[in-house]
Formats: C-alpha cells, sequence, structure tokens
C-alpha cells in the first residue's frame, strides 16, 4: 500500500524537456505561472490551455498520468467553481442576468469567470509539473537549486548543506517506505490492528510503527556519517562535480519561448479583448 | 619486500559512554603488507568490527599505537592528515543501504571523487572504470531502490573503488545478503585482491576466509591466532577454543575420513574438496 506513493514522479524519457538546464526550468516554471496570469480574454486562456498541451506533447509524458495528476484537485476545482459562479457581483450594469430566483442570481460574467478560473488552475499544474517534476531527476533538481543560491554562500548561508539534506532526504524516501511496510507487517504479525476502532485509537495503533521507524532511522543517520566520512566527505569546500550544469542555446530558446508567452498574452488582450470579465 | 600499510602495537580499545566503559580490544600487535589479502575472523562481538573501525581512523586506540601508511595515529592528528590517510583506507560497510548518498547509482559512485575535488572528466572516467570493475555498469542510470542487496553492495564497493584507495576493508558486507548476493560480492573482492589492492576482509563466514592469503582470528578482542588458512583450519583445538567451525569443504572431508576413508584432509574450498575426493575414488577403484 506504501509502495503506490510515488514521490518526485521522475519520468526518465529523452524529450527536449528533458534535456533543459534544471536552472533554466525552475526559472521558467516561475515565469509560466506568471505568463497564466496574464490572460485575460478568452482567446488568451485558449492559447495558455494551448501551451500547456504542448508541453505535455513535447515532454512524451503519458496524458494518463497527467490527468491522474489532476484527480486529486478535482474536489477544490468545484469548490471555486461554484464560488465564482454564485458569488459573482457584477462590476457595471452590463452585466447579463442568466438566472435570477430568490437570493441566487447566475449571470453569464460568473460562469465565464469560473471557467477561466479552472483553466488557470489546471495550466499551472501542468505547466509546474511537466517543466519540473515530471521531467527532472531530483538530483538534478537539487543541483540546479545548489548552483542558483550559491551566490547566497557568500554571506555563509550554508547552500551545499541544504542541497545534501534534499539529496539525502530523497535517497532515503524510498529505504524508510519500505522500512514502514516492514515494520507494519511485524507488528500485524504481533496481533496489532491499524484498521479498526475510533479515529483515536487508530492514531495510537501508530504509535509501535513511528518508534521503531525513529530509532531505525537514528541509527541509519549514524552509519551513513561513518559512511559519508569514510568516503572523503568534508562538506562543500574544495569540491567538484561529475556532471558540470552549463547553459546551452536551447535553454535560452526555451527561455526566450516562454518569456515570450506573457508578451502574446498582453498583445491578445489588447487586440482581442472578448469576454474580458 | 612489501611496505607495511598498518601496523599496530599493543593496541587497546574501549567504548566509554557516561557510565560504563566497555573494553573491546586488548594488545593487538599487528602488521599488514601492502597488497596483501588478509581476513579478520572472529564470531560475534570478538571485536573485529571495532578493529576494523580503529583501521579507518572512526575510533581512536585507548592506548597502544597505530601507524598507518608510516603516519602514526595519536590525539595530535590533524584534519588534514586524517583526510590524507582516508583517501588510502576504502570501507566498505555491512548494510548497502546505510552507505548510499544519492539516489541515481553513477551519481552515488562519484560522492567520492567529487569529495576529492578532482576535474569533472577525471571523475566521469574513474566512475565508468568502477561500475566496470564491479559489473554493474549497465545499471548506472538505475535507481538504488532498484537494485537487488548484492547489486547495491557493488555499488557501494564501486563508490569505494572510485576513490582509488590502496587499502579496501570490508566489515561484513556480505552478511545481510542472499546466497547470490554473497558470491557476486565474494566475486567481486576477489577480482580487487588480483588487481593489487590491500584487501583487510572481516566475516564470521569461514568459507569466505578460506580465500585469504592469511587469517587472524580475533576472540574476545585479542589475536587468538594468526597464519595462513591451512595453518588456521588445521589447529583444531584453537577453533574450538575460539569457537569457530571449519569451513564446509574441510567439514565434509573430515567427516569422510571418519568414516575410515584413505582421503587428504586438506581441501579448503569446494575445489580442492572434490580434487581430493575424486583422488580417493580412483585410489578405492584401484583396489
Amino acid at each position: 500500500m506504501l509502495r503506490d506513493i510515488t514521490l518526485g514522479q521522475y519520468f526518465p524519457l529523452d524529450s527536449p524537456i528533458h534535456k533543459i538546464d534544471p536552472r533554466m526550468k525552475l526559472i521558467t516554471a516561475i515565469v509560466y505561472i506568471v505568463a497564466v496570469f496574464f490572460a485575460k480574454s478568452a482567446v488568451a486562456y485558449g492559447f495558455i490551455l494551448l501551451t500547456a498541451i504542448l508541453l505535455i506533447v513535447f515532454s512524451k509524458i503519458p496524458i494518463k498520468t497527467i490527468l491522474k495528476s489532476l484527480k486529486p484537485l478535482i474536489f477544490i476545482v468545484i469548490i471555486t467553481g461554484i464560488i465564482n459562479v454564485f458569488w459573482y457581483q457584477p462590476k457595471n450594469d452590463s452585466a447579463t442576468l442568466l438566472v435570477s430566483f430568490w437570493v441566487i442570481r447566475i449571470y453569464l460574467e460568473g460562469i465565464i469567470s469560473a471557467i477561466y478560473m479552472l483553466t488557470r488552475i489546471a495550466c499551472i499544474i501542468i505547466g509546474t509539473s511537466v517543466i519540473l517534476t515530471y521531467t527532472t531527476s531530483p538530483i538534478a533538481l537539487t543541483d540546479g537549486l545548489e548552483q542558483m543560491l550559491a551566490p547566497l554562500g557568500k554571506i555563509h548561508l550554508p547552500v551545499h548543506e541544504f542541497s545534501m539534506m534534499m539529496t539525502i532526504a530523497m535517497r532515503f524516501i524510498p529505504t524508510i517506505i519500505e522500512e514502514t511496510d516492514k515494520i507494519m507487517s511485524a507488528q500485524k504479525a504481533r496481533g496489532s490492528d491499524f484498521s479498526s476502532g475510533s479515529l483515536f485509537k487508530r492514531i495510537k495503533a501508530l504509535i509501535p510503527i513511528l518508534i521503531p521507524l525513529f530509532v531505525s532511522s537514528f541509527r541509519r543517520a549514524d552509519e551513513l556519517a561513518i559512511a559519508m566520512e569514510c568516503r572523503c566527505y568534508r562538506g562543500g569546500e574544495g569540491r567538484t562535480k561529475m556532471t558540470k550544469l552549463k547553459f546551452r542555446f536551447t535553454d535560452f530558446l526555451w527561455f526566450v519561448l516562454v518569456g515570450s508567452m506573457i508578451a502574446v498574452n498582453i498583445l491578445i488582450n489588447t487586440y482581442l479583448p472578448f469576454f474580458v470579465v | 619486500m612489501a611496505n607495511t600499510v598498518i601496523k599496530t602495537e599493543n593496541l587497546n580499545f574501549q567504548y566509554e559512554s557516561d557510565d560504563k566503559i566497555k573494553p573491546v580490544l586488548f594488545d593487538v600487535s599487528l602488521d599488514i603488507k601492502e597488497g596483501s589479502f588478509v581476513c579478520i575472523l572472529g564470531r560475534n562481538g570478538s571485536g573485529k568490527s571495532t578493529l576494523a573501525k580503529v583501521f579507518s581512523l572512526v575510533n581512536k586506540p585507548t592506548s597502544g599505537t597505530i601507524e598507518l601508511f608510516g603516519q602514526k595515529i595519536d590525539e595530535n592528528i590533524t584534519e588534514d592528515q586524517a583526510y590524507e590517510i582516508r583517501k588510502k583506507i576504502g570501507m566498505v560497510f555491512q548494510n548497502p543501504d546505510n552507505q548510499m548518498v544519492a539516489t541515481i547509482v553513477e551519481e552515488d559512485v562519484a560522492f567520492g571523487p567529487e569529495n576529492l575535488g578532482i576535474e569533472p572528466q577525471e571523475i566521469r572516467r574513474r566512475v565508468d572504470e568502477a561500475l566496470g570493475i564491479v559489473g554493474m555498469k549497465e545499471f548506472s542510470r538505475h535507481s538504488s531502490s532498484q537494485l537487488s542487496g548484492g547489486q547495491k553492495q557493488r555499488v557501494a564497493i564501486a563508490g569505494i573503488i572510485a576513490i582509488s584507495p590502496d587499502v579496501i576493508i570490508f566489515d561484513e558486507s556480505t552478511a545481510m545478503l542472499d546466497p547470490i548476493g554473497r558470491s557476486e560480492v565474494m566475486q567481486t573482492i576477489l577480482k580487487l585482491a588480483k588487481m593489487g589492492k590491500t584487501i583487510i576482509l572481516i566475516t564470521h563466514h569461514m568459507d569466505e576466509a578460506v580465500h585469504a592469503d592469511r587469517i587472524i582470528v580475533l576472540s574476545k578482542g585479542r589475536v587468538a591466532s594468526d597464519g595462513t588458512p591451512q595453518e588456521i583450519f588445521s589447529d583444531e583445538k584453537m577453533l574450538e577454543d575460539t569457537g569457530l567451525a571449519l569451513p564446509q569443504s574441510k567439514t565434509i572431508l573430515n567427516m569422510l575420513k571418519e568414516k575410515g576413508i584413505e582421503i587428504n584432509t586438506d581441501g579448503l574450498d569446494p575445489l580442492s574438496a572434490a580434487q581430493n575426493i575424486s583422488d580417493a575414488l580412483k585410489k578405492r577403484s584401484r583396489i
């Protein structure tokens, strides 16, 4: 059951998006979110939806996985949708009233703004997951972060230590999950029951799992520290990297491409202002 | 004459915690020559892992002296001197999971050379070479959680090879593995011994110990015996005193002899035991 959790969800495929420098990906993920918020007219929303679809196509990530990742958000999406439809307050008199019943007033603009909101949420999730989590290995991501934050090291912030912690944490996620599974089986074999009783009882049943898990994690940490020392680790100073990150021409092209989305949205908003709400 | 890489004299060690002192090693005097394949054999709690940790500078001796590569290790040793020695002594631990730092195999192997501050191309070369030696090249982009125990342990060995130490200590590196994993790791160790690395193999498996040039038997923190496998496994009184068993092959040969079969009981590994048995059979058929 615990094995189903896939953290990081990296897909080791070979696509143009996979090849982009992780630092550029971090930057462009933010730029992409900004660009999405620039959309105002219906055409602009259509445009950002198109870019999200293009991202999926170019990353070669199976569409099924993307839809699965959107699934947990359905609840949030429905709630925000309803709120947008029912609580829409017209800004001026030109708003078209569709339904007027008791205190409920539904405007055409309310429905449109709900649709816009949904498009925006979907695009942000698709955009960031395709640009970052699905196409970048965790190590590449922490490496990218380390190098981007390197200037902060000059004011004595522990940048290297931070990225080493992230690397080790990600390395041990599957190990700890496996261990939790084992301890749970062991406790079940001793007759403990995790799936019945009141909520309080169930939470209490987790204590015999957590304690051995903590103890063994500390032991692991101790052993890992010794092993790292034996492998000549002595902090970030004087350390080199096997793969040096280097910006290539395509990385800049990618940046320009994503950045130009903002410009396109502004142009569309100005010249094709359909259904701006 | 080969150089002495590790030399201890009257080495004592005790674990000290707040309220109790637990002495572990007593009067250990040894020297280990460059290029040799030494096995440190002993039962659980005999102090063999503690000794390995003294060799790899994790534990500092309580009294007595230890010299690593001619450098005396005492209180005054600087961090830099310790670092220079660590470059020359690699250690592979028991649990493969607890010695891997990075998720991806090749990135983990690169951890050691990265710490040394080597040029990226040279790191790349060393990583590829190390993965080639342990036979894990095709798994270089795999994540460690997809590997079996034996494969993980071979990656850990590659991580040490990439630092290119002169001495590699295996601290019960096969203890947590299944028989297949154990034999994979043992093959790798034998390969490294052939390549001229000094190997210190710590184990309680007799069948692994027979491959060494020299066996040091530890019992209750003292050196109980020191000699070639042939000498060690002929000294039945010492083995009984220290609570060690004979290798399986030798046990079988002894059992055959007990049954009144005329047989040479000197075979320690399966191959020579098989040879001895076939010789005995030939002799019999002639009669």
